[in-house]
């Protein structure tokens, strides 16, 4: 459908500009897209329409069609879910309240109370993001402090907050936070500390085709959930050709981390960006790939500056653009920011995004490696994937395979919720244990709280009960004991924290983030969400029996039916749900009712 | 949709439900288990477009695998793959709940009922009422402000058919699915509903919903159809072909035929919606003779046909065969058109017989004839899907023929390049690599620059030259005349652009000219036409897929009306009258000796009239008082015959000069073939029977001349109808090209594309294969097209252009579009003179404004539309409307090989109405001309 689109943004707009380039940037000016601002593109530009309203409306921050003075949009992750004091709902209430204006709306006094993707800031929650900046609520003054600002004008005593981030013991595997003994974001210190030496080994002494031989060695594997073979998606992009003839290819970071509890990217964005460049220059490199781009999050703000920072540095250094340190190598690199649609981090839909048109998953094949952005050869990479790729180039693909754990190489990073006594950014060779990282490195509970289940991977994981806590962190023993390895946001959950009501939160989720195309999970998540309305509330008859046969026909329906991962693991946690935590059911049966939760198989 | 990866594919063997079967690699599940017969529910498939894998519901299990969606998965080889199983029931049972539970189950008030998608799917998994307790269901209110489409969105299921038909086969992009998950609708342009959205009403949305969210009228007035005639449209030269639905013998609604070749199952506004006329209460019901005080009576067919044979006889034996011409139709079908000729030169003993090409197309079918032996288009439609690159010559097919239209946008938005030559910025000048905003009446100008280019350049296949053509040195010396610095001067525009122009087209490893009338009614047309067939010759452009030189024709049947002999100089299939060999199997056949003198054309009638020398004449459904250029002295021609007959469905305002008007019939009830722009012979079959008063238009011709005792040889006997296909087989024993063409064939095989020499031939899509042309020496002739300045120049006096043209939402003089639903658009409501904002600042006059259009032979009063549609110095019109009667302006500036008129080339000056003048003036005049009698 969208090919037409993109030939219309190609005439009009000129080749490679998009239409969600122009409301990106008409929407940094005014923080709105009004009606009467589509039609002024739409008349400028002889474009349709049409497509220029569904490519806004389809984001939450390009949705917004009128101005307000100050935004308060709380972050509604898992994390900030399970987190202390009630959690996001508590701070909803108490912000809707110190503000006079409810969710969603803009009061007369232009302020506007809204929510948030997760900000990523996950051992620190509740949070929110006031205007532009990204605050931690979790302190008593917090939400006066706030009121006080939007509404008094006086200055935000809050600060931006700061994950913490622990580097492996002495002796330990260390990759992709080895170079944080130190500030390195500016070019000078980056250097000083190493980076680009890769880049610099790659173009003087490796071919492309040498890159990607020691990237095959190495066993990478996607750190972005899906876990394939990143030797092997070079290899193709490489071999491929674009469907036009026009040689292009590219390579597109996949900086959208939108998985809630999931801070990984964004701190290797924020305080390593150079050695982000050099992975991202060394796929495109190996790729053949004469342009990149980087999709990176509305919801990072720091780590966008700090990127595009990076970039302008690298530009003014000879580092991006022609003859890259003098060799034959040229590659562009565009940095993109998202504008709040969690679907857009789905490869085929952030390809979309890209081009300007509706960001609605594709089906696949074809795979964006032989047919992705603008119909050529693509690799897409996560972040920390990317990141990797400078130390395999170093040490070469043999010395990363050595580390990890059957066909799980390598290190991960993994982030931690206020679940636990030290929540923060570790990195672990692949292989450790779920308890070894939460009640080891994580120092245990918190708080005095007992462990309740561990979802692993992001809102679409399975949440792992107890017995499960011995399972190694890899790919495959997290498949076998029924969950995943995904992009390794660990959200622990502890007995506070109501599973039926975090499962209402993941299934609304999905309702509130699936892009619409696939009929599963367009209507099963709204429907879902109704079922577990329904089951939570006594008055309407609570947990019965032909509710959870029902729910158990919807999971499965939208695990074998929808055209993505957002359709087809929402359902996982659901899962867990009805197989490990069956009591949880229980609280909201009603005197009377005389069923038992069937098991679900995945 | 298959996907080949370096253009190499190799076979692939899967097995579906237990059956072995072989496809190409890249061939989806779907369309391999089809093929073997199996089937899967779809609701967001159509072969018309890409896949898109929404809805689920064609999941197929495979052997060891996780069950996939068919339509869009590619075979695995050796793959085992289940269309139907308990488990695959259940999934679609649960996936029909869902979009159930967000459906309104108000099946019997719905105009889908008994032919929606999702009821069948229901009823197919065997869901009766959905589980799911109080869902949330959309209720956004109807968008009711288009007259053809009504959008319910209540009943949408998010399918995106619509949007995808708009985009991918229209090509408007009026359509988008706004917003995100289950909020997601389908919203018209900025969301503004249909009509403001400008929709241009092909109705393809309508017609791909699977249920009844887009909804047309008919159903919901009438009821469901209890019959479906496939049948050939009758407006444009597109072909396109027609699904009629009739309920008690009255059309309830049109829909495209999926299996049509032309068109493939795509219709425009008009095809699609403007079929009303047919049921019109104007229509003509009953013959009327003319009283001596000039009003008309109503008459018995008896009486009426009588005076005509008795006058006709009386015209022919009292001053012999030449005070007698008729002109036919290019409305009306092959078999109606051949014995219309039959008629003239059997019954009458004249060839002075011509049709409506003559004021269109007749300088292409005259140059391509001359140049490569056919008069004809050398290329099918499709081919645009072959071209490299598309020249596009003063033509608007996305309004005039916007089926085609619509394929050559999809073709240029696919990555193919265009040149347009245009004096306005149309749609498809917009979305050009280049555009020539040429002046009227430049073209041979700036085409003969081209030429040149092309040659100083390099760009020549001289392999080609070499083996396929003649005449290269006299066409050598003539375009190295001109440059062009020379030709921008005379086109008003920038001479690099005709390099680069010139340059792109010599570049193009396949390129195809297609022109319209901008060409042939511009000035010179003839010399156009030979100069654009020059640079495909001298590039080797010809008898290869994706190149080639073809006119777009205008009308449905054009081409067919010329085809079969409605011509004064030939007969069917362009047989000169005076070859011996022509004559001597028509005189076997006819059973006289047909008459030998070149008959008189169009414009020729009307001087013969005029100096006294024509008395009688016939004309066939065509309004030549409206259409024809200067329209007093066409108005004087009529005036003067002692013996008129109109043939006519409407009273027009060529009937009122008639003695005799005969009811005639529409294309919805008669039966015979028509000719479309590409050569594709097609059935027209009567989907509802002649209304009461009226004859069928051959049975008319057939009548009179059986009354004047002559038998054409058209029907089973006296007194019975014409039998069409008795028709079609003297007409292919007469007609080499035709000599395959039979009812059985086309019956089985949709179409033929002529020609087509034997009962075995397949047909010739694209002709002059491998540069082999059809002239006698089997060699295109290269042909030296000196520059001549047109008929008609602006001058202080009348410093305005004005060219003329169709809009999409009419069709010619207005007498069938006019009389249909399409009236409700507000983009179809009357004529305007559209005019540059540059020139309208200079002219002072304002939008809205009336104006008076003056030209050197007369003055219409219209509309102002400020527009950046038209280029600066050139002002537009239409000639869709008989109130602002366009052709009173028009020239008599003709081709000087055709005699076609330079309609498109005429010098006009601006008046402005004053306030009090305007609305003193009576209201806009009505289209009803009604008959008195």
């Amino acid at each position: 459908m969208s090919s037409n689109l993109i030939a219309l943004q190609n005439k009009f707009l000129g080749q490679g500009t998009t239409v969600y380039d122009r409301l990106s940037l008409l929407h940094e000016e005014q923080g709105f897209i009004s009606d009467q601002d589509i039609q002024a593109l739409a008349d400028q530009y002889n474009l349709p329409p049409a497509h220029i309203r569904a490519t806004a409306r389809f984001y939450d921050e390009l949705g917004r069609e009128t101005a307000a003075q100050h935004t308060v949009k709380v972050c509604m992750g898992e994390a900030c879910r399970a987190a202390p004091g009630g959690g996001c709902s508590a701070l909803e209430h108490g912000l809707s309240e110190a503000l006079g204006v409810e969710m969603g709306e803009t009061g007369a006094h232009g302020v506007r109370l809204d929510h948030v993707a997760c900000l990523g800031y996950c051992g620190l929650g509740p949070n929110a993001m006031v205007d532009d900046l990204p605050v931690s609520m979790a302190g008593e003054n917090a939400v006066s402090a706030v009121s006080d600002h939007v509404l008094h004008g006086r200055a935000l005593s809050l600060k931006e907050p700061q994950n913490a981030i622990y580097l492996p013991e002495d002796g330990k595997p260390c990759v992709l936070l080895r170079r944080l003994t130190s500030d390195v974001t500016s070019l000078e210190r980056a250097r000083a500390a190493g980076a680009y030496s890769a880049l610099e080994k790659a173009l003087n002494e490796m071919s492309p085709d040498e890159v990607i031989q020691e990237v095959e060695a190495s066993g990478l594997r996607g750190r972005g959930g899906a876990g394939f073979p990143t030797g092997i998606k070079f290899r193709t992009v490489a071999e491929a050709e674009a469907a036009d003839g026009s040689g292009r290819k590219f390579v597109v970071d996949n900086s959208d981390e939108g998985d809630a509890g999931s801070y990984i990217d964004k701190e290797l964005l924020e305080r390593d960006p150079h050695t982000h460049l050099e992975g991202l220059l060394l796929a495109a490199y190996a790729c053949g790939a004469q342009e990149a781009y980087i999709y990176l999050r509305f919801e990072y703000p720091r780590a966008f500056q700090v990127m595009a920072n990076a970039i302008q540095e690298a530009r003014e250094a000879g580092l991006i653009g022609a003859n890259i340190l003098g060799s034959d190598f040229s590659c562009q690199v565009h940095l993109v920011k998202g504008k709040g649609a969690y679907i857009c981090g789905e490869e085929t839909s952030l390809l979309r995004s890209l081009e300007g048109v509706p960001a609605l998953v594709s089906y696949k094949p074809p795979f964006p490696a032989v047919k992705g952005l603008f119909g050529c050869p693509t690799a897409v990479n996560n972040t920390e994937t990317l990141h990797t790729l400078p130390w395999i180039v170093e040490h070469g693909g043999d010395a990363y395979a050595a580390m990890g754990h059957n066909r799980s190489k390598g290190t991960k990073l993994v982030s931690l919720n206020t679940a636990v006594v030290r929540p923060g950014l570790y990195e672990v060779e692949l292989g450790v244990t779920l308890r070894e990282v939460i009640f080891d490195l994580a120092g245990g509970m918190a708080h005095g709280r007992r462990f309740k289940g561990v979802q692993v991977g992001g809102p679409l994981g399975s949440i792992l009960p107890e017995s499960a806590l011995d399972t190694p962190l890899t790919f495959e023993d997290l498949d076998a004991a029924g969950g995943i390895l995904g992009h390794a946001g660990i959200v622990v959950y502890t007995d506070e924290d109501d599973l039926v009501k975090i499962c209402r939160g993941l299934m609304a989720f999905c309702a509130v983030e699936s892009c619409g195309k696939c009929f599963p999970c367009r209507i099963g998540a709204v429907r879902g969400t109704e079922l577990f309305d329904q089951m939570m509330s006594p008055e309407e008859g609570g947990v019965t029996p032909q509710r959870l046969v029902l729910l158990g026909d919807l999971l499965e329906t939208m695990k074998v039916g929808s055209l993505c991962a957002l359709g087809s693991m929402t359902p996982l946690p659901m899962e867990s749900l009805l197989n490990h935590f069956p009591d949880e059911l229980d609280r909201y049966r009603v005197p009377g009712g005389n069923g038992t939760s069937p098991k679900v198989t995945s | 949709m298959i996907a080949r990866a370096n253009g190499i594919t190799r076979p692939v063997t899967v097995q579906v439900d237990g059956r072995s079967v072989t496809v190409e690699e890249g061939t989806t599940v779907l369309q391999a288990l089809r093929s073997v017969g199996s089937t899967v529910p779809t609701l967001c498939y159509s072969d018309r477009m890409k896949p898109y894998g929404a809805c689920r519901t064609c999941l197929v299990e495979v052997e060891g695998r996780k069950p996939v969606a068919s339509c869009h998965t590619p075979v695995a080889p050796g793959a085992k793959y289940r269309t139907r199983s308990p488990y695959l029931t259940k999934i679609r049972k649960n996936i029909t709940e869902l979009i159930v539970s967000d459906h309104p189950l108000e099946c019997l008030d719905c105009t889908a009922n008994g032919r929606c998608d999702l009821q069948d799917l229901a009823q197919e998994v065997g869901l009766r009422t959905p589980r799911y307790e109080n869902p949330r269901t959309h209720n956004p209110p109807r968008d009711d402000s288009h007259p053809f489409i009504k959008l319910e969105m209540d009943k949408c299921i998010g399918c995106a058919l619509c949007v995808r038909a708009c985009d991918e086969v229209q090509g408007s992009f009026i359509l988008a699915m706004e917003g995100r998950g289950y909020d997601t609708r389908v919203i018209a342009g900025n969301d503004t509903g249909f009509e403001a959205a400008k929709c241009v009403s092909c109705g393809q949305c309508v017609f791909e919903c699977p249920v009844a969210a887009l909804e047309e009228p008919g159903t919901r007035e009438f009821g469901l159809p209890d019959t479906q005639i496939t049948t050939t449209c009758s407006y444009c030269g597109v072909g396109c072909s027609l699904n009629v639905n009739v309920k008690d013998g009255r059309v309830v609604n049109i829909e495209p035929n999926r299996l049509g070749s032309a068109n493939t199952g795509h219709t425009c506004v008009k095809g699609r919606f403007a079929h009303q006329f047919a049921h019109s209460e104007d229509r003509l019901t009953s013959p009327l003779i003319r009283n001596d005080d000039g009003t008309f009576r109503e008459a018995s067919w008896d009486e009426a046909l009588d005076l005509i044979s008795t006058k006709f006889k009386e015209i022919r034996d009292q001053h012999g065969p030449e005070a007698f011409s008729a002109i036919s139709s290019s409305r009306c079908t092959n078999e109606e058109n051949y014995l219309m000729q039959k008629f003239a030169r059997v019954a009458m003993g004249t060839n002075s017989i011509d049709n409506c090409s003559r004021v269109c197309h007749s300088p292409s079918a005259y140059a391509l004839g001359q140049a490569l032996g056919t008069g004809a288009g050398t290329n099918p439609f499709e081919d645009v899907f072959h071209s490299d690159l598309i020249v596009l010559v003063g033509a608007n097919p996305t309004e005039a023929h916007p089926v085609f239209g619509s394929k050559i946008k999809q073709a240029v938005l696919a990555g193919c390049k265009l040149i347009v030559l245009d004096p306005r910025n149309t749609e498809l000048a917009r979305l050009a690599d280049i555009h020539l905003p040429l002046r009227p009446g430049s073209n041979v100008a700036v085409l003969n620059a081209m030429q040149g280019v092309l040659m100083d350049e390099g760009f020549m296949d001289e392999d080609f030259i070499r083996q396929h053509s003649v005449g290269f040195e006299e066409m050598k010396a003539e375009v190295e005349k001109y440059t062009p610095e020379w030709a921008a001067e005379i086109a008003g525009i920038d001479a690099e652009l005709i390099r680069s122009a010139a340059r792109m087209y010599g570049r193009a490893g396949t390129a195809q000219f297609l022109w319209g009338l901008g060409v042939t009614e511009a000035g010179h047309g003839s010399n156009s036409v030979f100069a654009m067939i020059n640079m495909a010759v001298m590039t080797g452009n010809i008898g290869r897929p994706g190149a080639g030189t073809s006119p777009i024709r205008g009308q449905n049947n054009v081409q067919g009306a010329s085809d079969v002999g409605a011509l004064p100089n030939v007969f069917s299939d362009y047989r000169p009258v005076t070859n011996e060999e022509a004559r001597a199997e028509h005189r076997k056949a006819w059973g006289v000796e047909p008459p030998s003198n070149v008959g008189l054309r169009i414009p020729d009638m009307f001087d013969a009239a005029h100096a006294g020398t024509l008395k009688g004449m016939y004309i066939l459904a065509e309004d030549v008082a409206q259409s024809d250029p200067n329209t007093t002295h066409v108005e004087g021609a009529l005036r003067s015959l002692d013996f008129l007959v109109v043939q006519e469905i409407f009273m027009n305002p060529t009937a009122e000069f008639a003695h005799v008007v005969l009811p005639g019939t529409t294309f919805l009830e008669k039966d015979g073939t028509f000719v479309n722009s590409d050569r594709r012979i097609q059935r027209v079959r009567s989907a509802i029977d002649p209304l009461p008063g009226t004859m069928v238009d051959g049975d008319i011709v057939n009548t009179i001349a059986r009354r004047m005792g002559v038998d054409l040889g058209a029907d089973d006997g006296p007194g019975t109808p014409v039998n069409p296909g008795k028709i079609m087989d003297e007409l292919a024993l007469l007609s080499p090209k035709w000599g395959g063409v039979s009812y059985q064939r086309l019956e089985e095989e949709g179409f033929l594309q002529w020609p087509c020499w034997d009962p075995q031939h397949p047909g010739t899509p694209v002709v002059h294969a491998g540069g082999e042309t059809l002239r006698p020496d089997g060699k295109a002739r290269l042909t030296p097209t000196p520059w001549q300045e047109p008929g008609e120049l602006p001058d202080d006096e009348y410093p305005w252009m004005l060219t003329t043209g169709r809009q999409l939402f009419h069709y010619n003089v207005g007498t069938m579009t006019r009389r249909t639903d399409i009236v409700k658009l507000a983009q179809a409501q009357e004529e305007t003179l559209r005019i540059h904002p540059g020139d309208a600042r200079r002219a002072q006059i304002r939008h809205g404004e009336m104006v008076d259009v003056v030209s050197r032979r007369g003055q219409v009063r219209v509309r102002v539309e400020v527009t950046k549609a038209t280029n600066k110095g050139t002002v537009f019109m239409t000639f869709h409307f008989p109130e602002s009667r366009t052709n009173i302006l028009t020239g008599e500036a003709v081709d000087e090989f055709t005699g076609c008129p330079e309609y498109k080339v005429c010098a006009v000056r601006l008046e402005p109405v004053s306030q009090g003048e305007v609305q003193n003036r009576p209201a806009r005049q009505t289209v009803e001309v009604a008959a008195r009698s």
